[in-house]
């Protein structure tokens, strides 16, 4: 059974898998689209890039004793920038991140949940916030985002 | 050797305050927040011909109750939610019954002076209530005819 942050981060995950992503990589003087690769929370596996991880590790209660909270999530595509030039991370990150920024986002995660059988409801997204940046050979994009979610399927 | 003091008992959180008539907790719930309970009344001061005050006198006795909820549903309706915001925002005058499991002081039916819906784009909606009552065996929420 999952914790409300691991199935919200099941949820983004799932979301952005079904918009079935893939980049342009060169690999030994060829060109060749991968598929963008989701990870989700804290994981000690080798991630192969390009990659997208979701993670949700820490939130807050509101009101007291509701069960209800305000999830912190952060989102992060990384590409390796000997592979992959930034024009095309940048399609990537429009790509795979434009269903997580939309207006309808939290039906959206709540449909995902559903297919999942995960019991879990969003009420709103919030804080929305991006950065971009290079970290040692990879181009990456951080979108983060409040989300304030129940363990519960609303109706 | 002077005692070591590990705690004393105090009164923590809100400790059970639900609406009974007016606002029905039952039928559409909420979660308190933050309940302040001021017992005062007017006061007029009688001075002697040197300006030396000689005599206090308190009446208009009043309870005045201030408190905050959050609206919600019982299960997991968000059309509850929102019933439950409407039911918490009454008109002025409407007597609002309140109970504390805590004390017995707020325990009253009070007139709804005034009740104010919060929304924000990025927050939980809230309301906002005060209420009054005579504090001196006078109950002001009848009706006059």
């Amino acid at each position: 059974m999952q914790s409300l942050p691991q199935k919200l981060e099941a949820a983004c995950a799932a979301l952005v898998l079904s918009e079935g992503i893939s980049v342009p990589v060169r690999r030994q003087e060829q060109t060749t689209e991968v598929a963008l690769q989701v990870f989700t929370g804290l994981e000690d596996e080798e991630k192969a890039v390009p990659a997208l991880t979701v993670a949700v590790l820490s939130g807050q209660e509101f009101p007291q004793s509701s069960g209800n909270f305000t999830l912190n999530v952060a989102v992060e595509v990384r590409s390796n920038a000997e592979e992959t030039d930034l024009t095309a991370h940048r399609q990537l990150c429009e790509d795979a991140l434009e269903p997580l920024m939309k207006d309808d986002t939290e039906t959206q995660l709540n449909t995902q949940a559903a297919i999942a059988g995960d019991a879990m409801g969003v009420m709103g997204i919030s804080n929305r916030s991006c950065r971009e940046r290079v970290e040692e050979k990879s181009w990456v994009t951080e979108l983060t985002f409040d989300a304030y979610c129940c363990g519960l399927v609303l109706t | 050797m002077a005692a070591v003091l590990k705690g004393r008992a105090v009164v923590w959180s809100i400790g059970g305050i639900t609406f009974t008539a007016g606002i029905v907790s039952g039928t559409t719930p909420e979660f308190v927040q933050s309940a302040r309970i001021q017992r005062g009344s007017e006061k007029t001061e009688i001075k002697d011909d040197g300006g030396i005050i000689r005599t206090q006198v308190f009446h208009g006795f009043k309870k005045t109750l201030s408190i905050s909820v959050v609206p919600c549903d019982a299960a997991v309706a968000i059309s509850g939610a929102r019933t439950s915001m409407d039911s918490h925002t009454p008109t002025a005058g409407t007597t609002i019954t309140v109970a504390d499991a805590a004390g017995t002081v707020i325990d009253a039916s009070y007139n709804l002076i005034s009740a104010t819906q919060n929304r924000s784009i990025d927050g939980v909606g809230t309301v906002d209530l005060e209420l009054e009552q005579g504090d001196e065996g006078n109950d002001l929420t009848t009706a006059v005819a």
